[in-house]
C-alpha cells in the first residue's frame, strides 16, 4: 500500500470519529482501529440511527450491511449488532457497534433512514431474535412461515442440526395487488430466473404498478455450518459453493477476513494468483450474464455466441486450477495453485481469443437497434436510489456512481496494477449492460498484468505461515469486487479452530433489493424480466442461512396428485 | 371441364391431407437454420414429427374442465388445414371461386381467435396477457394482408386468388404490386407469429402465454396447427405475392421449394433479433400499415 493512501486513512478516521462524537456527546462513543482501514465506534442503542444518520447523510457513507452477533458466551455478555458502512473514496470501513442485552434484545430500525437496511434487519430478526423498532416490513424474510416463533437458528444454543417440526397450517401474508390489478406471479419456478425466488408483479394490463418479493426458499445452513461445525480451513469449501458462478470471490473475501482477524501477510505470488482467477471468474460470469441477457430478450443467437466465446476461459480455469468452476486454490494465508512459466503462454492465448471475440461481439450488439431499444430507458435506478439501496457492482456503476472495490478497498495485488473503473450515467439496463461488457475488457487488461507482474514476482512459498491456534474473539472484514458488486464477509474468530459468526453479504443482496425501485411507471410485463436480469441476480448467494426448507409461499396448497385428479376428471367430463 | 373437376376433389381430399403431413417439416428446418446461425449443430429436420409424436404419447393435464377449451386446437388446425384448400398453386387453384383470398384471410384468423380464446380459457394471468397481445398483433397485421389482396384485386379486376396471380404474371409487376408484397414480406414473421413478433407465447416473459396451460395431446394438437399456420401463410407470400407461373405438375414442387426458401430466410431473420415490446411491435407493424396505405393510393391511380 502506498504511503499517501495509509495517511489519508488515518486523518480521516479522527474526523469520522470526531463527527459522531459531535453528534451524540464525546462519551457516548468509544472508537477503536482494529486494522488498517477499520474504525468501530460503539454506541448505545438509542444513539443508533443518529450515529447512522452522521454517517450516512452527514459524511456521505455507503451502508454495506448489518450482523448480528450472539456473544452471550463471550465475557462481553449479551447480543451485537454492526452496522457496517463504507467511506469508498477515504478507503474506509466504519462498523457501528450496537452492544445488547442477553434478553429480549431491540434497537431501532435504520430501514427508514438507509432503505437498503431492510433486509439485513429482517434477518437479524428472523435468525437472532434482534427487534429492529420501527422497520416497515413486519413479515419474515428469511424463516420458514411455519417456523416456530421465538426461536432463532443463529443463536449459539440453537444446535445447527435441530429441525423444529413446522406448523402446515402457516401461510405467508403476500402483498395484496391495489384493487383492480392483476397479480402476475413470476416464480418460485420461473423459466429466466432458474432459481427459486417468487416475484408478484402487480399489471394493469400490461403495464406494470407494483411488485412484491419472495425469496429464501432454499436456505442451506451455510452461516450456521461455518459458524458451529467447520473448522477455518474448511469453511474456504462451504464458502466457494455458495455461488455456481463467481464462487471464488466468497473464498477469497473469507480467507481475507480471516487473514484481517489473524494478522496474517499473504506472500506477493500468492495475491497476484489471487488477482488472476477473480479477473477469470469475472470475465466468464460477465460473458455468462451476456447470454442470459439475450436469451431473456428472445436473441437466443447472443446466448449461443457469448456462451461459445466462454468457453475457451473454462478450458483455462480448468488448466489452471484443475477445476472448470469451484477453482479451489483459496485457504487461509495464501493460494493452493500456481501459475507456472511454463502455463502463461496458453493463458496468453486465451485471453488473446476473448478479448478479440468480445470486442466484435460489442460491436454487433452496440450496432442492433432493436436490441438497444429493448434496454435503453428501461429499469432506471436513479443515483440517488443506487446509494439509499445499496446497490453495487454494475447495478451501481450503470447509474454513475463510480464504486469498485477494487480501486476503493484495494486486496490482493490490486494495487498493483492499472485499470479502469467502468461506468455509464444512463441508469438503465443498457447502461448496466455497456458497464459489463466494458469491464470484460478491463479484466482482460489486468489479467495481462498479472502475468508480467508474475513474470517478475520473487519466487517463494505461495501461502504465509499459518500459527497453530488463530487469536479468539478478533473480527475480520474481507471484501472482493465480485462479477454482480461488493461481496462482503465478516469474521468473528472463535475458540475452536473456527469463525464463531460468519456472515456473508452477497451482492445480489442489495441489489435485488433494488429492482422495485427499477420498475418504474411505463413499465410494461416485457420489461420485467430484462429489468431482474440486470442486476444478473445470484438467488444462491442470497439464500445461504437457514436450516429448513420453506414449505411454500402458495395460498392454497394442493397436492400433486389431487392436482392430477383434478384435470383428468375435467378431461372425462369434457 | 371434367379434369376440372376431377382436379378439384384431388385437391380437396388430398391437399388437406399433404398439407397437414408436411407442416412439421417446417418446424425442422427453422430449428436447423436457427441452429447453424448460432453455432450449433441442431435438431435432425424430423424433429417436428418427433416432437408431436412425443407430446401426443404424454398424459394430458388440463387447467379447466370447460367443453370449448379441448375443442379449440381441433378448430385451429381445421380452420388452418381448410385455409390451404385455397391456396393457388402456380396460378392454378382447383377450388378458387371470387373472394376467396378473403375466406382464407378470415380462416388464418380464425386459428388466431382460437389461440387467443385458449388464453383467455385456462384462468391463466399468463394466458389472459397472450391472449391480448394475440389480439392486438392480430388486428394489425390481418388489414395490412387484406389490403394487399385489395390492391392486386384492383389491378387485376378480380379477388380470385388464381387469376390475381395470373394478372400479376402476364402485366409484370407496377410500383403498388411491388409495394404491397414488400409491405406483406415485411409483416410476415408477425403473421407467422415468429420472433421478433412471437409475443403471445414469449417463453420468457408469459412462460408459453397463450399455450400455457396446454399440455400432450392437447399441445401437439396446437403445435401442429401452428405448424400447418406457418405453412399455409409461407405458401400464401410465396405463391401470391411472389408469383411464378408454371404448368400444374410443376407447380407443386415448384411452390414447395419457394416454401422452404421464404420459410428458411424468415427463420434465418428471426434469428438475428430480439423480441419487440408490444408497443415497438405496434410501431413497427404501423409503419407496415402506412406502406400499405400507399401501396393502395397507388393502385388506385392506376401506378
Amino acid at each position: 500500500m502506498s504511503a499517501p493512501v495509509a495517511e489519508a486513512r488515518h486523518a480521516r478516521t479522527a474526523e469520522v470519529t470526531g463527527a459522531v462524537r459531535g453528534a451524540l456527546g464525546r462519551d457516548r462513543v468509544a472508537a477503536a482501529e482494529p486494522a488498517p482501514g477499520r474504525l468501530v465506534l460503539e454506541v448505545a442503542p438509542a444513539d443508533t440511527v443518529a450515529a447512522a444518520r452522521v454517517l450516512y447523510e452527514g459524511l456521505g457513507a455507503r451502508y454495506v450491511v448489518s450482523v448480528g452477533v450472539d456473544r452471550r458466551a463471550h465475557p462481553c455478555g449479551g447480543f451485537q449488532a454492526l452496522h457496517v458502512f463504507a467511506l469508498d473514496a477515504d478507503h474506509l470501513r466504519v462498523a457501528l457497534r450496537v452492544p445488547l442485552p442477553a434478553e429480549a434484545p431491540r434497537l431501532p430500525s435504520i430501514t427508514p433512514l438507509v432503505r437498503g437496511a431492510a433486509w439485513a434487519e429482517q434477518e437479524m430478526r428472523d435468525l437472532f431474535g434482534i427487534e429492529p423498532e420501527g422497520h416497515p416490513d413486519p413479515r419474515r424474510l428469511v424463516l420458514p412461515d411455519g417456523f416456530p416463533a421465538g426461536l432463532h437458528p443463529l443463536r449459539k444454543d440453537f444446535p445447527y442440526d435441530f429441525k423444529p417440526p413446522l406448523d402446515a397450517e402457516a401461510r405467508f401474508e403476500p402483498r395484496e395487488a391495489p384493487p383492480g390489478n392483476t397479480v402476475l406471479p413470476l416464480g418460485p419456478f420461473f423459466p429466466v430466473l432458474e432459481e427459486p425466488s417468487q416475484w408478484r408483479v402487480f399489471a394493469d394490463g400490461e403495464l406494470v404498478v407494483g411488485a412484491d418479493y419472495r425469496g429464501f426458499f432454499n436456505h442451506r445452513a451455510i452461516e450456521k455450518l461455518g459458524d458451529s461445525v467447520l473448522s477455518y480451513q474448511q469453511v474456504i469449501s462451504l464458502a466457494e459453493r455458495i455461488c455456481g458462478i463467481c464462487g471464488c470471490v466468497h473464498s477469497t473475501s473469507y480467507c481475507q477476513a480471516v487473514e484481517e482477524a489473524a494478522g496474517l501477510a499473504v506472500p506477493p505470488r500468492a495475491r497476484l494468483v489471487r488477482t488472476l482467477v477473480l479477473e477469470l471468474e469475472r470475465v466468464q460470469s460477465h460473458l455468462l450474464w451476456l447470454g442470459i441477457a439475450g436469451h431473456i430478450l428472445g436473441f437466443d443467437w447472443v446466448f449461443m455466441q457469448s456462451w461459445k466465446l466462454r468457453e475457451p476461459l473454462m478450458w483455462l480455469a480448468e488448466f489452471l486450477t484443475g477445476s472448470r468452476k469451484h477453482f479451489a486454490c483459496n485457504v487461509v494465508g495464501g493460494v493452493a495453485c500456481d501459475v507456472p512459466p511454463a502455463k502463461r503462454g496458453r493463458v496468453r492465448e486465451a485471453l488473446a481469443t476473448v478479448e478479440c471475440g468480445t470486442v466484435a461481439l460489442v460491436g454487433a450488439l452496440r450496432g442492433d437497434d432493436a436490441l438497444v431499444a429493448r434496454l435503453k430507458g428501461v429499469g432506471v435506478l436513479t443515483p440517488g436510489e443506487a446509494r439509499a439501496l445499496g446497490a453495487v457492482g454494475p447495478t451501481a456503476r450503470g447509474s454513475g456512481l463510480p464504486l469498485d472495490v477494487r480501486r476503493d478497498h484495494p486486496y490482493a495485488a490490486y494495487d498493483l496494477v492499472r485499470f479502469d473503473v467502468v461506468t455509464h450515467d444512463g441508469c438503465d439496463n443498457w447502461s448496466r449492460t455497456l458497464v459489463r461488457l466494458g469491464e470484460t475488457l478491463e479484466s482482460v487488461k489486468i489479467m495481462r498484468q498479472c502475468l508480467d507482474l508474475l513474470a517478475e514476482a520473487p519466487s517463494g512459498p505461495l501461502v504465509a505461515e499459518v500459527p497453530e491456534s488463530l487469536p479468539a474473539l478478533r473480527e475480520g472484514m474481507g471484501a472482493v469486487e465480485a462479477p454482480r458488486g461488493e461481496v462482503f464477509h465478516y469474521v468473528l474468530t472463535g475458540t475452536r479452530n473456527g469463525p464463531d459468526r460468519w456472515r456473508v453479504r452477497a451482492p445480489s443482496y442489495q441489489n435485488l433489493q433494488s429492482v422495485p425501485a427499477m420498475l418504474k411507471p411505463g413499465t410494461t410485463i416485457a420489461d420485467v424480466p430484462i429489468t431482474l436480469g440486470s442486476v444478473d441476480p445470484c438467488f444462491s448467494c442470497t439464500e445461504r442461512l437457514e436450516v429448513i426448507q420453506a414449505a411454500t409461499g402458495e395460498r392454497r396448497v394442493w397436492t400433486r396428485e389431487e392436482l392430477a385428479k383434478r384435470s383428468r376428471a375435467g378431461k372425462e367430463g369434457a | 371441364m371434367s379434369a376440372g373437376i376431377w382436379g378439384a376433389v384431388l385437391w380437396a381430399l388430398g391437399g388437406p391431407v399433404l398439407l397437414l403431413a408436411l407442416a412439421p417439416f417446417l418446424d425442422g428446418l427453422g430449428r436447423r437454420v436457427r441452429a447453424r446461425l448460432q453455432s450449433r449443430r441442431g435438431p435432425p429436420l424430423a424433429q417436428g414429427w418427433i416432437d408431436l409424436a412425443k407430446l401426443a404419447g404424454r398424459v394430458e393435464v388440463r387447467a379447466s374442465a370447460d367443453r370449448l377449451t379441448p375443442a379449440l386446437p381441433w378448430v385451429a388446425l381445421a380452420s388452418a388445414a381448410a385455409a390451404g384448400l385455397l391456396l393457388p398453386v402456380a396460378g392454378h387453384a382447383p377450388l378458387a371461386f371470387a373472394g376467396d383470398g378473403l375466406v382464407l384471410i378470415y380462416l388464418l384468423g380464425l386459428s388466431s381467435a382460437c389461440l387467443a380464446l385458449a388464453g383467455l380459457s385456462g384462468g391463466s394471468p399468463y394466458g389472459f396477457l397472450g391472449a391480448g397481445r394475440e389480439l392486438v398483433l392480430l388486428f394489425l397485421v390481418e388489414p395490412v394482408v387484406a389490403c394487399a389482396f385489395f390492391v392486386l384485386a384492383l389491378k387485376a379486376g378480380t379477388f380470385r386468388l388464381d387469376q390475381l396471380v395470373l394478372w400479376q404474371a402476364t402485366h409484370g409487376p407496377s410500383v403498388s404490386s411491388v409495394l404491397a408484397a414488400v409491405a406483406v414480406l415485411t409483416a410476415l414473421l408477425a403473421y407467422l407469429g415468429k420472433l421478433p413478433f412471437d409475443l403471445s407465447e414469449a417463453e420468457q416473459e408469459l412462460t408459453g402465454g397463450v399455450l400455457v396451460e396446454y399440455g400432450g395431446r392437447s399441445l401437439a394438437l396446437w403445435r401442429w396447427a401452428l405448424f400447418t399456420r406457418w405453412l399455409v401463410v409461407a405458401w400464401l407470400a410465396a405463391e401470391v405475392f411472389l408469383p411464378t407461373p408454371a404448368p400444374l405438375a410443376l407447380g407443386v414442387p415448384l411452390a414447395l421449394g419457394k416454401v422452404l426458401v421464404v420459410f428458411g430466410l424468415a427463420a434465418a431473420a428471426e434469428t438475428l433479433m430480439a423480441r419487440l415490446r408490444l408497443d415497438q411491435a405496434r410501431g413497427v407493424l404501423t409503419q407496415v400499415a402506412f406502406l400499405i396505405v400507399f401501396a393502395v393510393t397507388f393502385a388506385l391511380i392506376g401506378a
